[in-house]
């Protein structure tokens, strides 16, 4: 079936490269979560308001996030940034722009699906005792929706972990990168290319058997607190 | 910051040309996956132990893996290790076909799932065949349940078919890359591509919105004069969003 020697001995000899190249993924993947969940609850509450002075440039964003493809935008932040600025952004800065800027645009519908879930009344309840509107949004209304938004949430961290894959196209020195160096040097694709391409489904398995478990968790804190 | 949009229109027929083939691909895959996707579904509700579990198993892999792992894999490592040549079409084609199916099976099976088990009640019991009963009651509603959910997959294939620019295939993405670094002027060239991309997911789900309008029976085409449309528990009401609800799926 092979018509080349497999050398598994390049996978030993680099296994500290993959590792390091796998944890590099997964800090992109964490500050882009972070950044798209942040950017998204702000555009979540423009999207909300009753202003559509707001309501207008939110929409228009999160379309826009949301129907390019993050392949194509990694390139667009990567050169465009640089030719239309005199920024300059390394590879992996661009990487999680691109990442928490995309899911920035699913965080927004996340969240405000989330607040529109809170029942009404909530609110009344709170303005009903002499809440401000501030402070009913921040400690009625905010919390409940939060905690709404988590399993979808969970389901963004999974999709940008899977949309991390890529970033070796603009030269981030993650797992594919260094499987790609390996086999041009050595010639070893099959080798370097199945071992990254597992150590990803891994980390995407236990993710998503994360995801399991908080959704877990946040049902249970739901049957007790009400 | 100086931007000339003038370069990227003068190769503008190159840029439509590559997005002609991005737009085949994504069909062509899409549509072999619809048909293994409702394979797919029925196998995962076969009486056979076997069938189910290799459909459960196939349908979790392809929705954990990633289009890019799927495609270097394939083109970069197993290829070269067997010595199969399979054309860059035919094996872009391949990968979104694998994945999308994989998605489409989950969601027949839970449109199969959202129909009343008294409508198969009720076909039994006016004398159709289990056969029957399926293929004329209970499939065509769960295919108009499972609809908003397929254009949604529709659109993410569309955007996914960007990545398949890895293996050399001269769609949209490939080309745009090419010619924003012979120009030397990418923002234009991918804000250029960008716009397409979005006409494309944007035709999309005004398809299948229009589809949906089309197959709900309750109403009268193009009106919501009774009642509220069926709500799903997905993000976006089980409504085609018209960009879709998966980012980076692939």
């Amino acid at each position: 079936m092979f018509s080349y020697r497999l050398r598994w001995d390049l996978v030993a000899d680099n296994v500290g490269g993959l590792v390091s190249g796998l944890v590099i993924l997964l800090q992109i993947t964490a500050l882009g979560f972070a950044l798209a969940m942040i950017l998204g609850l702000v555009v979540a509450v423009a999207r909300t308001a009753r202003s559509p002075l707001l309501r207008g440039p939110a929409l228009a964003y999160t379309e826009l996030m949301r129907g390019i493809p993050l392949f194509l935008f990694l390139f667009l932040v990567y050169y465009g940034a640089a030719q239309v600025s005199p920024v300059v952004l390394s590879p992996f800065v661009a990487a999680v722009l691109a990442l928490g800027l995309t899911g920035s645009g699913y965080a927004t519908e996340i969240y405000r699906g989330a607040l529109q879930a809170v029942d009404p009344g909530q609110r009344e309840a709170a303005f009903a005792m002499g809440l401000t509107p501030g402070q009913a949004f921040r400690d009625v209304v905010l919390p409940q929706a939060l905690r709404i938004a988590v399993p979808p949430g969970m389901n963004l961290l999974v999709a940008l972990l899977k949309g991390s894959t890529f970033v070796s196209v603009i030269g981030v020195a993650d797992v594919f990168y260094l499987s790609r160096i390996v086999s041009q040097r050595f010639f070893a694709p099959f080798e370097m290319y199945t071992v990254s391409g597992l150590m990803i489904i891994a980390v995407t398995l236990c993710l998503a058997g994360f995801a399991v478990l908080v959704e877990k968790r946040f049902a249970r804190g739901d049957r007790t607190s009400s | 910051m100086n931007l000339d949009f003038g370069v990227v229109f003068s190769s503008f027929d190159v840029m439509l040309r590559a997005f002609r083939i991005s737009i085949v691909v994504a069909l062509a895959g899409f549509a072999i996956a619809l048909v293994a996707g409702a394979g797919l579904a029925l196998c995962r509700r076969s009486r056979l132990r076997p069938v189910r579990l290799l459909a459960f198993a196939y349908v979790n892999f392809f929705r954990g893996a990633a289009l890019y792992v799927l495609i270097i894999w394939l083109w970069l490592g197993l290829a070269v290790a067997t010595g199969i040549r399979i054309g860059t079409l035919s094996a872009g084609i391949l990968t979104l076909a694998l994945l999308n199916s994989a998605y489409l099976a989950e969601v027949f099976r839970a449109g199969i799932d959202a129909v009343d088990g008294g409508q198969k009640e009720a076909a039994l019991a006016m004398g159709l065949a289990p056969g029957q009963a399926f293929r004329a009651v209970v499939a065509p509603q769960a295919l108009r349940i499972s609809l908003p959910a397929t254009g949604n997959h529709l659109v993410d294939a569309i955007k996914d078919s960007a990545i398949l620019s890895v293996i050399g295939i001269p769609e949209l993405m490939r080309e745009t890359a090419r010619l924003a670094q012979f120009e030397q002027r990418p923002f234009e060239f991918y804000v250029v591509a960008a716009g397409m991309y979005l006409a494309a997911v944007y035709a999309a789900s005004a398809l299948f919105r229009f589809l949906e309008r089309r197959l709900d029976l309750d109403r009268p085409a193009g009106r919501w004069s009774r009642g509220r449309p069926v709500r799903s528990t997905e993000p976006g009401g089980g409504r085609v969003q018209p960009v879709g609800t998966a980012l980076g799926r692939g």
